[in-house]
């Protein structure tokens, strides 16, 4: 019996951890970083840019440097992940690792489609982190995938059908035995 | 005095209620993710599945046996 309210204190435990507030617009460290997307045309800097407003499918033009004396044979990983509200998981956006490397610089094109489980209109939040023998550099910044809770409209009704299943459960524990 | 209702089951399903809850006025864009909100509704979800399970059962009351054996008579 002790053991059942155990879990259940457990998952509550959980649940106001997720539910922690989220930090905005911020990067650490020596790096910079910015994106041009292409669909839109604008361009958007690591460091200054505020709430972002993002197609959900698009192709970015991205540049990031940093800064090290001492530049040869380092070694670096990053990544960049989309938070979801729980329960939903954490997407990955991208990801780069090397154990050897001189670059203090890298361009490129990157195409990103996200998955239909990201909600549309809302503010999400972005996270991202390069961890390298010069230094580490961790970044977030707000997001709003364009448009609606209806312009893909699965999450929406996969959402709702889960709240009158969990109603409906509560019910019956409320039924006598 | 023996529970009738399911208080584990109530206190779950209600966590889970309470926090789907949560998700759909998130989508919807009625609160933003951060929302104390949102945290509030789960914990009232654990507190009324519970009371719901623990407190049950609701409505008119089943006749007993006996009493259905009287009805039949």
């Amino acid at each position: 019996m002790h053991r059942r309210w155990l879990i259940v204190g457990g998952g509550v435990v959980f649940l106001l951890l997720a539910s922690a507030p989220v930090a905005h617009a911020v990067l650490s460290g020596p790096c910079t970083g910015q994106g041009t997307f292409e669909s839109q045309g604008r361009t958007y800097e690591a460091s200054t840019s505020d709430k972002l407003v993002l197609p959900a499918k698009d192709s970015v033009a991205y540049t990031g440097t940093i800064d090290a004396a001492q530049p040869e044979g380092r070694s670096h990983r990053g990544q960049i992940t989309l938070k979801l509200p729980p329960p939903l998981p954490s997407i990955a956006i991208a990801d780069w690792s090397d154990d050897d490397t001189d670059a203090l610089s890298d361009t490129g094109t990157y195409d990103y489609d996200l998955p239909f489980i990201v909600p549309r209109g809302v503010t999400l939040n972005l996270e991202g982190e390069h961890v390298d023998t010069a230094g580490t550099c961790t970044g977030s910044v707000e997001v709003e995938i364009e448009g609606g809770p209806f312009t893909a409209p699965l999450p929406t009704v996969i959402s709702f059908a889960l709240t009158i299943g969990a109603g409906s459960m509560a019910w019956v524990a409320g039924k006598a035995r | 005095m023996k529970r009738r209702g399911r208080p584990v089951l109530g206190a779950i399903a209600g966590l889970l209620f309470g926090l789907f809850l949560g998700l759909d006025l998130f989508i919807l864009g009625v609160v933003p993710l951060d929302s104390v909100l949102i945290t509030i509704l789960v914990l009232l979800g654990l507190a009324g599945g519970l009371a719901l399970g623990l407190l049950a059962p609701f409505g008119p009351k089943a006749p007993t046996a006996a009493e259905a054996d009287v009805t039949a008579d």
